[in-house]
């Protein structure tokens, strides 16, 4: 059969590579995606089990399971593994899978790129756990990798530097990817207030990658040339600040936890409109809104850095502009709420879960307000307060807001129903034991508990052993997610087009499980 | 990376044209805003910490506008592609242009064949119109549905004329 040399990218999926080559190879958007996913899911696992091997050492004051220095090491690995081995794949999965679906794109607009972006992932993640196997054990100087303890470490130090590299390269070559995808790919009609709203928060956070990930690479940088070639950027004994590496890294920072949180926002306003059967109230709010939590998020970075010593009105300006990121916040709670006022709800697994995000999130937005005082910062730095305001964000925030995107995809994505009932228990499981586990952090925080210590004063010791009995059963809550997820890949009910009654968009016109190329030749949107 | 804009062939008495190119929903004056928001502001950041002393950020900036760089002009490359087929008489005039190359043939509706190869839809329609030997193949940016609709309109007007 001749073929003509500029057709050659029509002609995909006729000699396919089989086997683990098809993987290693491929470029189609929803094998990277499910890549992706799976990626997150295992890093999951190994992150989760060392969140275990902290709190089996805090169940009671005393050294009894680990030393001091694998704890530190447990703390440290469990943080840059979650942030960025677990929640931000987890997001590029979805996007790999559900944008060019949401669009009417046949795939993402640079396909080999797109492989390249991932296949980064693994190597990035086996440096991390290799860490531990090395001499002097991993990293132990936290996720956020100060000075002056991360230039003062050994090789595994190095390691996660160059690692923090890797994945820095692979978040750029997957927001270069969204951001040409969404802009230039979408089907005729599909104009950007059109675009579904997971498809703006995507947008928006590739827009935050790329503008802070070269920060972080220079920072992590700059402590590699700190510690191997002599240089004193934050190195204070060669009259270097390492105060200025606390500002570097939060400049990345604030925005970061962003990265992490913007793509939740924009999977619960796909949900909740499903499932209450209406509309999303205040679309065009909802992408302004987003918009300025991005752009305030650049603004507010020495929130984390109350504590350092800084002239009265920067401390001013820090927590009023903190406390307005708020206001758009508060935007989108109301919008979520508004949209179920009313409306023909069903109580679905993904639903729960998203239900669960607006409320738990809103109560680690609180405490974050709480800790963007100022004055009252200063009590709370570092202790579990601050422990409970991110694991209320990120945990009742993004990674419930994950799990509800893949009960509400799984359909399309593998053809099958999941277990609802089965769904149903995995919900109530995770809601309640997450609160067993971080709703008591509060207390242990206001009464003085400093983080990131294998040992505690007696008085903490109540709260630390409800907080581990809770975290035990949320960790194993999880397996029934696993167990779920492969049961739907192996089989069950089948999965029409639509899969959920209330459900629109272009995603929900093609077939269940969605084929391997779809919208090959654009849809028309009206 | 090209995804197709259906248009469907125009008949009128004696000429015949069709046009297609692939779908872009980003214009050229869009694409090089976009990008230089963008780099503005890595770089000014990048810039500022230069200047307090932390120039190691600007680098991976630069890496990065660089590769941004290359992205959108690849995107601008695609953004000019279509493929036109136009007939007069016994003229068949076939452009297509593909990345900032232009390609065309001309043919004499008098010697050519149509050839048709899997034409059902799902089983990859090929198709191409055959002279002297060399075979041009059309429809590059349809669906399986509309090359075989093109087929049918082309092997109308070439029994015709
Ligand atoms: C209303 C919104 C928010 C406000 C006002 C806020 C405020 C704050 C403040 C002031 C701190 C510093 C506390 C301290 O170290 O003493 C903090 C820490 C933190 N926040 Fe938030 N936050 C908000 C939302 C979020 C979101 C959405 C995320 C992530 C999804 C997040 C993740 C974190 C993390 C990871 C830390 C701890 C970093 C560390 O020291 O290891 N926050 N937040
Ligand atoms: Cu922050």
């Amino acid at each position: 059969m001749a073929h003509d040399a500029t057709h050659a990218h029509d002609d995909h999926g006729h000699a396919q590579p089989s086997g683990i080559m098809r993987w290693l190879t491929t470029t189609n958007h929803k094998d990277i995606g499910s890549l992706y996913m799976w990626f997150a899911g295992i890093m999951f696992l190994i992150a989760g089990t060392m969140a275990l091997v902290i709190r089996a050492e805090l169940f009671q004051p005393g050294l009894q399971v680990v030393d001091p220095e694998f704890f530190n090491q447990m703390t440290t690995l469990h943080g840059l593994i979650m942030v960025f081995g677990v929640i931000m794949p987890a997001w590029a999965g979805f996007a790999n899978w559900q944008i060019p679906l949401m669009i009417g794109a046949p795939d993402m607009a640079f396909p080999r790129m797109n492989n390249w972006g991932f296949w980064l992932l693994p190597v990035a993640g086996f440096l991390l756990v290799l860490t531990l196997f090395m001499p002097g054990g991993g990293p132990a100087g936290g996720w956020t990798m100060y000075p002056p303890l991360f230039i003062q470490g050994g090789i595994s130090y190095d390691l996660t530097i160059f690692a923090v590299h890797i994945l820095g390269a692979s978040s750029i070559m997957g927001s270069i990817n969204i951001i040409t995808t969404i802009l230039n790919m979408r089907a005729p009609g599909m104009t950007m207030m059109k675009m579904p709203l997971f498809v703006w928060t995507w947008l928006i956070t590739a827009y935050l990658l790329i503008a802070t990930v070269p920060v972080l690479a220079g920072a992590v940088t700059m402590l590699l040339t700190d510690r191997n070639f002599d240089t004193h950027f934050f190195n204070a004994a060669g009259g270097g600040d390492p105060v200025m590496f606390q500002h570097i890294f939060w400049f990345f920072g604030h925005p970061e936890v962003y990265i992490l949180i913007l793509p939740a926002f924009g999977v619960v306003s796909q949900i909740i409109p499903t499932f209450a059967r209406k509309p999303l109230f205040g679309y065009a709010s909802m992408v302004y809104a987003t918009a300025s939590i991005a752009i305030l998020s650049f603004i507010v970075w020495a929130h984390h850095m109350f504590t350092v010593g800084m002239p009265a009105t920067a401390q001013l300006f820090f927590m009023y502009s903190t406390m307005l990121i708020a206001v758009p916040t508060g935007v989108k709670v109301f919008n979520w709420v508004a949209t179920m006022w009313k409306g023909s709800m069903t109580f679905e697994t993904p639903m729960l879960f998203a239900i669960a995000f607006v409320c738990l999130f809103t109560i680690g937005g609180f405490s974050g307000l709480v800790c963007a005082m100022t004055p009252v910062d200063i009590q709370i730095h570092d202790t579990y307060y601050v422990v409970a305001h991110f694991h209320y964000v990120l945990v009742s925030g993004a990674l419930f807001a994950i799990i509800a995107g893949v009960y509400y995809w799984l359909p399309k994505w593998t053809g099958h129903m999941y277990d609802e009932r089965l769904g149903k228990l995995h919900f109530w499981l995770s809601v309640i034991s997450m609160n067993i586990t971080f709703f008591p952090m509060h207390f242990l925080g206001l009464a003085g508990m400093p983080r990131r210590y294998a040992d505690y004063a007696l008085q903490f010791a109540e709260f630390n052993a409800i907080a581990s009995v809770g975290a035990f059963l949320f960790g194993f809550s999880q397996l029934i997610f696993l167990y779920l997820i492969i049961k739907a890949i192996k089989g069950g009910q089948k999965a029409t087009d639509q899969v959920w009654e209330g459900a629109e968009g272009l995603e929900w016109t093609v077939p269940s499980p969605a084929p391997y190329h779809t919208f090959e030749t654009a849809p028309v949107v009206k | 990376m090209p995804l197709a804009l259906d248009t469907s062939p125009q008949t009128e008495q004696d000429r015949f044209s069709f046009f297609s190119r692939p779908n872009c929903s980003l214009t050229r004056t869009e694409r090089d805003r976009v990008f230089w928001g963008i780099a503005t502001v890595t770089l000014l950041v990048a810039s500022v910490f230069s200047w307090l002393g932390y120039w190691l950020i600007l680098p991976f900036a630069g890496i990065e506008v660089g590769v941004l760089a290359w992205a959108f002009a690849a995107l601008g490359s695609n953004a000019g592609d279509y493929e036109s087929i136009r007939i007069r008489g016994d003229e068949i005039l076939i452009e297509r242009r593909h990345g900032g190359h232009l390609e065309s043939r001309t043919l004499n509706g008098k010697w050519v064949k149509l050839v048709l190869v899997g034409a059902r839809p799902g089983g990859k329609v090929k198709l191409a119109l055959r002279s002297c030997g060399r075979e041009t193949e059309l429809g590059a940016y349809l669906t399986d549905e509309a090359r075989l609709e093109l087929a049918k309109a082309l092997q109308t007007r070439i029994n015709a004329g």
